[in-house]
């Protein structure tokens, strides 16, 4: 009995030890995501730029849930590049993973969509009133309690109406009348707040006072210093797919409506609006830093330098 | 019994430590035993965990009262009636695979946003197994033990409460017991799709949390509690009735 | 005297397109006390006359009456006890078993309620039929004697005036049933019960009863016979021998 019990361990250990070995061919494995504020990695892993600019390396792209199964992913050694909002980016960092910010890759309108005309002021949802964003230190979830912080002196205001869903599912409640607001992103914010019966409460950027960045690429420390060159390439890989995009619109939307299965005029619509823009920067990390360490989301004011490449 | 009863939980323990000591995998991910039993300690003294244990518990109750009833009833109108059966047969057929959390959308929208629908997505997930286990239970029911209480004169009602119910009485108990597994992973998958963020949540969504804000030990802590309870009551509930009916009676319904 | 009496009974049952006629215009009476074997192939109606006698059935033709009264249901005055040794109810004590069909409302707490009368009854019926050390004991930890045993006690602590037996000692090996043949005759001359005894077992018939139903398979309906050797009987004396051999050849000759 005991002596299977150690043949186990010893065959185990082998097993995912042997999944974490390094190779010589310089990898680079990046998580792909679905969204419009991604679509420069799409284009990247469509047109292949990486592997033009740096023909030796390999290029692994890996489908992964949401954003705790990236920064699970890239803490396992299964994932060098991980995307995704700058809260849940900076949680991560504040509990110690050697992860840093290698790029931004996109700036989008956020916001809170409410039934027009119903409410002018974040004090007015009612007792049951309820709001849906996808979950807790989410961007979203951030932007909506510096809302509450900036205009009515009270982060934890609407705390209590706060409900988990994820975008569709939001959408649908908002829809249905289920829920009476949706702090939410594009493409949902546009589909939201076009009909005639939706408008934006309040914006991110107005929550937060500033523009400030959506979508930022995290790399891990380690990879940084074992494939300098490689991360090079990488960083002009998302410059040239962010050029891409719009430089070649047409091209662009045939390989993006392909994948998000959708006609092309009406994202067309959706991702050249002037509200979307792709770029490098990053803005608004300071903002972030201090508000969710000053509402104990994170445990320690990181400095810029802890948080950038 | 006893000794076997911790061999395993040790075991676990132990390879668990080895595997956190050998360095395989970065701590942020797989932290030790003792930094879980801290982070475990602090939730159950902050009493996080044991109200998202007893709230999670509560919406288990809240569905296991009316989907006993339910499966009762649609078991026993389908035993008496043909035409009954047909629809609860394919009612059953129909909505027994499919996961609770695919109905979410469609809950959402008839029923509107609450707890009711993690209640309701229980409900869905323990209604069919109760319901399987009822009727094949009464079906079941040996002819022989029909006889002998006809035989005897009893009346419908002492048909039901002496022979019939206790002689489904081991597949009933089946079908209990699959439904705690099944009400156990509904709620706390639902909780973690679907939760609500400033108030009261169950243990799925303490897990979802801690998950969220990379509190590793506290989220294997959720998951370690979530086995204990399984463990405790399987062993200390389930077992003990077991031993009282369907062992003690010879039944062929012991295993599962 | 004469108190089951069964009239012209008919009884069949479907087979394709026609019926298979297993009893056609069938009388006959049973005095009381009177012990009946129902002798015949498998497969020949005889469990489907004992539950036509008993009540599980209703004749197609014909009638059975009990003391007069016309039978419709199956009656607590008239035990069944069936071939199948699962038959008790295995959530219940041998004890509680034995009391259900009288004191079925009151299980868990009949000890204290029970008559003295009763109490008596019980440890006499326990006493002779030699389960007072299993009282306690369910019927999954009983061997197959042992259940039919139970099942003999528990319908004659139930106070019947007929005892309906469908091969009860079929299914268990030849000493206990060679036991179990004795246990039921002793209890028969005491208890005074009529008894119809199913059997495809010519020397059990022989052993145990005073009057055989034959079954012969030709159609004509069973032959009714007295069996006129004296008790007790010893299956291997000369007289026994030819008696079986003519019951035999009863059978073989259609």
């Amino acid at each position: 009995m005991k002596k299977y019990l150690v043949i186990f361990t010893v065959m185990i250990t082998l097993f995912f030890s042997g999944c974490t070995n390094r190779k010589d061919d310089p990898t680079i494995r990046i998580a792909e995501q679905f969204g419009l504020a991604y679509a420069p990695l799409q284009i990247m892993k469509e047109k292949k730029i990486l592997e033009r600019i740096n023909p030796k390396a390999k290029v692994q792209w890996l489908k992964l849930g949401n954003t705790a199964a990236i920064r699970e992913a890239v803490l396992s050694g299964d994932l060098d590049i991980g995307f995704m909002g700058i809260p849940p980016f900076l949680i991560a960092r504040d509990k110690g993973m050697p992860w840093k910010i290698a790029t931004g890759l996109s700036s989008a309108p956020l916001g809170l969509v409410v039934p027009s005309g119903k409410y002018t002021s974040l004090r007015d949802f009612g007792e049951h009133a309820k709001i849906a964003l996808p979950q807790p230190g989410s961007i979203q979830h951030i932007l909506l309690a510096m809302a509450c912080e900036r205009e009515e002196g009270n982060p934890a205001l609407l705390d209590r109406h706060l409900l988990s869903l994820k975008h569709p599912d939001g959408m649908n409640a908002l829809l249905s009348g289920a829920v009476e607001g949706h702090f939410t992103s594009p493409p949902y914010l546009f589909l939201e707040s076009d009909l005639d019966d939706f408008e934006i409460l309040i914006s991110g950027e107005k929550a937060m006072g500033e523009p400030f960045t959506f979508i930022v690429g995290g790399v891990t420390e380690e990879f940084y210093g074992d494939n300098p060159v490689l991360y090079n390439d990488f960083l002009k890989a998302v410059r040239q797919s962010i050029n891409f995009i719009s430089e070649n619109k047409n091209e662009t939307l045939d390989i993006l409506s392909e994948v998000y299965s959708m006609e092309k005029d009406k994202l067309h619509d959706l991702l050249y609006r002037p509200e979307m823009d792709f770029g490098t920067s990053v803005k608004g990390l300071e903002p972030f830093i201090s508000f969710m360490h000053r509402n104990g989301y994170l445990d320690q004011e990181l400095s810029q330098e802890s948080v950038l490449f | 019994m006893k000794i076997r009863f911790l061999l395993w939980p040790a075991a676990f323990i132990l390879f668990w430590q080895l595997l956190y000591l050998l360095e395989i995998f970065p701590p942020l991910v797989f932290p030790s035993i003792w930094e879980i039993l801290r982070q475990t300690g602090a939730d159950l003294a902050s009493g996080e965990l044991i109200k998202g244990t007893l709230y999670s518990l509560l919406v288990i109750f809240a569905a296991f009262i009316p989907s006993l009833i339910g499966g009762f009833l649609m078991a026993f109108l389908s035993v008496k009636f043909s035409f009954s059966e047909r629809i609860t047969e394919t009612a059953a057929a129909l909505a027994h695979p499919l996961p609770g959390i695919a109905l979410l959308p469609i809950l959402i929208l008839w029923t509107g946003l609450g707890i009711h629908i993690i209640v309701l997505i229980v409900i869905h997930s323990v209604l069919w197994p109760f319901y399987i286990n009822i009727r094949s239970g009464f079906k079941d029911v040996p002819r022989l033990w029909l006889d002998f209480g006809k035989n005897n004169s009893l009346n419908g009602r002492e048909e039901f409460l002496y022979i019939l119910l206790p002689a489904a009485f081991p597949s009933i108990f089946a079908g209990v017991k699959i439904g705690w597994a099944r009400a156990w992973r509904a709620v706390i998958s639902a909780e973690m799709i679907f939760g609500t963020i400033g108030s009261a949540g169950g243990l799925g969504w303490f897990i979802y949390n801690k998950r969220i804000f990379m509190d590793t030990p506290g989220m294997y802590g959720g998951v370690f509690f979530l086995m204990l309870i399984g463990l405790v009551v399987e062993t200390f509930l389930f077992r003990k009735i077991e031993k009282r009916t369907a062992i003690r009676w010879g039944g062929t319904h012991v295993s599962s | 005297m004469s108190h089951l009496k069964v009239e012209n009974l008919s009884f069949s049952y479907p087979v394709g397109d026609g019926r298979h006629i297993v009893l056609e215009k069938l009388d006959l009476s049973a005095d009381k006390g009177d012990f009946i074997s129902i002798l015949g192939p498998s497969g020949c109606g005889k469990s489907t006359l004992l539950r036509l006698l008993s009540g599980f059935l209703r004749p197609e033709e014909g009638q059975v009456t009990l003391n007069g009264s016309i039978l419709s249901s199956p009656f607590p005055e008239g035990q069944m006890i069936f071939q199948d040794t699962n038959q008790l109810l295995p959530w219940l004590s041998v004890e509680n078993n034995i009391l259900f069909p009288r004191f079925r409302s009151l299980l868990g707490s009949a000890e204290k309620k029970l008559s003295e009368n009763d109490r008596l009854l019980l440890e006499t019926i326990m006493d002779k039929t030699g389960l007072l050390s299993f009282r306690h004991h369910f019927s999954a930890q009983l061997s197959g004697g042992l259940k039919q045993r139970v099942s003999l006690a528990r319908a004659i602590f139930a106070q019947p005036q007929i005892l309906f037996l469908d091969e009860p000692f079929v299914s268990l090996d030849a000493p206990s049933r060679y036991e179990l043949q004795n246990l039921l005759l002793n209890l028969w001359k005491k208890g005074g019960w009529t008894v119809f005894f199913v059997t495809h077992d010519i020397s059990e018939a022989l052993i145990l009863s005073d009057k055989m139903l034959l079954f012969t398979g030709d159609g004509k309906g069973p032959l009714l016979i007295t069996n006129f050797l004296e008790s007790p009987r010893d299956p291997h004396s000369e007289q026994f021998r030819k008696e079986k051999l003519r019951l035999y050849s009863l059978i073989d000759s259609l």
